[in-house]
């Protein structure tokens, strides 16, 4: 009896191994077409890697890295790009994980202590990038069915797929140089008519790509706004003719905006230096900006803001560009504050808005004073401004 | 390179990484090591359990749900579609199923909240159907036109005789 099963074992074991040796024959699961797309996908996740890392250095930066102000659009250039190319990247990611899923069933698991180091950098690699694609995916759509803070997990996940990538073109280089340098490892099996072809899998993979670009894009690009049949965002909707990211509602701070009583505290060390009600900061000098405001989550719109440059309000009251923190009324949330160096201080176009396009700003886009300032995240434009404190 | 190595050799088996490889594999790992540290140091034991329950929990879900699904409805298409009717199906197939796949949660507007319509203000599920419409519309269109093209060399050759005898 127990040898039977294990002749019925052996023999679905060995059925297994050949459809997995006949599938391995194939166009699209040969060495040829797994080295291209990994190319790609190594090139679309560096430009991942790349902008997200700038990102993160623009909500984080660190005391010895001055970030520059200029270009205005360059956040929203460096972050559209960021979330386009992650969504562009998940038809080649999965493409790439289709050619090689027949290794998947080749035995045994792991034939010593340097392939099974190989195989858990795989699974850190595999896991790490998926993990990367459906948080991101799900951030766009403000979807979070896990218990940890987005930014931080995804971050972090970053940096190990950057690690387990490394590992992984170190194993795979040779293979990959013998792939695109010879066609003789590429699978000699002719294509059974009607079967998938590597042009065509190219193909499809190039279509679901564009047609995820095409279809999103526009919630940044202007010019692409009337393809952006499945963005999560359309710069031009939203409370003055834009999008919000977290309303007054969810904030706390409705009232705010028409509160008589409401006063921009400017301090120092401890120290009140002024108390301005919203007549007093109107009738200090003005400016008007054509400013955009950015997402992290990559949409973008362009608004025109009006308000007091952030330098005449330090210099009211003998100050000069200083680096400041900005506080918000909203009592919850990880971005009730930002910082503003010194240099960013001294840009008249950074300003404590008052007005948008025109109009006192709607409780959802901060009122009655927002900070707006050039290439900075919209997380640290900050919104419901009630303190200045310089330092 | 050896021309004499077959597609169906194992392409790991022969790999003996050199020293440069090792130095690269070396610093791989000590940059995973500074994630897992890192990621460690910022969430609470409960986050990182979700966190390392999604990063593991998206390769299991792809090699034992998705990837079969998607080998079956292959296999499946094989067995039912005719040869010209393939790989237009085919495409059509994935590009809607990855592409719904990559605005599902758009399109399900799980993120929505009643306080902030700006969210998600677009008829996402309705664009979506006439796009994977649009889609199947195009495959049968090219199915239709390789089937038309496949039987009209058949046709030719069937009238060749005729024409040779007059």
């Amino acid at each position: 009896m127990a040898s039977t099963r294990r002749a019925e074992r052996a023999s679905l074991s060995d059925r297994v191994e050949t459809a997995r040796a006949e599938a391995e024959q194939r166009e699209v699961h040969d060495e040829r077409t797994a080295s291209l797309l990994g190319i790609a996908l190594g090139v679309a996740f560096l430009v991942c890697f790349a902008t997200g890392v700038w990102s993160h250095l623009q909500q984080h930066p660190p005391a010895w890295l001055e970030l520059p102000i200029g270009p205005v659009g360059l956040y929203r250039v460096t972050q559209g790009l960021h979330v386009a190319t992650g969504l562009a990247t998940v038809p080649l990611l999965l493409a790439k994980l289709y050619s090689v899923s027949p290794q998947l069933l080749r035995r045994p698991v792991v034939r010593g202590p340097v392939h099974a180091m190989e195989r858990l950098a795989i699974l850190a690699l595999v896991g790490g990038s998926l993990f990367l694609l459906v948080t991101g995916a799900a951030n766009i759509a403000r979807w979070y069915p896990w218990s940890f803070f987005f930014p931080v997990g995804h971050w972090w996940a970053a940096w190990l797929v950057l690690g387990a990538t490394t590992i992984h073109v170190a194993f795979k280089a040779p293979v990959v140089r013998r792939a695109l340098a010879s066609a003789a490892l590429t699978s000699t099996t002719p294509n059974a008519p009607g079967e998938l072809t590597r042009r065509g899998l190219f193909a499809t993979v190039g279509v679901a790509a564009g047609l995820v670009t095409l279809t999103t894009a526009g919630q940044t690009v202007p010019w692409l706004r009337r393809f952006a049949l499945l963005a999560p965002r359309r710069p031009d909707i939203g409370p003055q003719g834009f999008p919000v990211n977290r309303s007054a509602a969810a904030a706390g701070t409705e009232e705010l905006g028409a509160d008589p009583d409401y006063r921009l505290r400017v301090t120092r060390g401890g120290e009140t230096l002024a108390m301005l009600s919203i007549a007093e900061l109107r009738a200090m000098p003005q400016s008007t900006e054509s400013l955009p405001i950015t997402c992290v989550e990559g949409w973008s719109a362009d608004a025109v803001w009006t308000g007091v440059p952030l330098l005449a309000l330090l210099e009211s009251v003998g100050l000069g560009a200083v680096d400041t923190t900005v506080r918000s009324a909203q009592t919850r949330g990880g971005y009730r504050t930002s910082e503003v160096s010194a240099s960013a201080a001294e840009d008249r176009r950074c300003l404590l808005a008052l007005q948008v396009n025109g109009e006192p700003l709607h409780p959802d886009h901060g009122a009655p004073l927002r900070l707006i300032g050039p290439n900075r995240p919209g997380v640290l434009q900050t919104k419901w401004v009630i303190e200045v404190e310089a330092t | 390179m050896s021309g004499d190595r077959s597609a169906t050799d194992d392409p790991t088996a022969d790999l003996r990484p050199g020293p440069l490889a090792w130095a690269t594999i070396v610093v791989g790992w000590v940059v995973m090591i500074v994630a897992v540290v890192g990621v460690t140091g910022d969430l609470e034991r409960d986050e990182l359990g979700s966190w390392s329950r999604w990063v593991v929990g998206s390769a299991l879900v792809h090699d034992l749900v998705v990837l079969p699904l998607v080998l079956g409805a292959g296999w499946l298409l094989t067995r039912l579609a005719p040869v010209p009717w393939r790989v237009p199906l085919r495409t059509a197939a994935v590009v809607a199923a990855v592409v719904s796949l990559t605005v599902w949660p758009i399109a399900q507007r799980w993120g929505a909240r009643d306080d902030n319509p700006s969210i998600m203000p677009l008829p996402v599920a309705r664009n979506l159907a006439l796009i994977v419409v649009a889609l199947f519309a195009c495959a049968l269109v090219a199915g239709a036109v390789a089937q038309w093209r496949q039987a009209a060399p058949r046709e030719e050759r069937r009238s060749e005789p005729e024409e040779s005898t007059t």
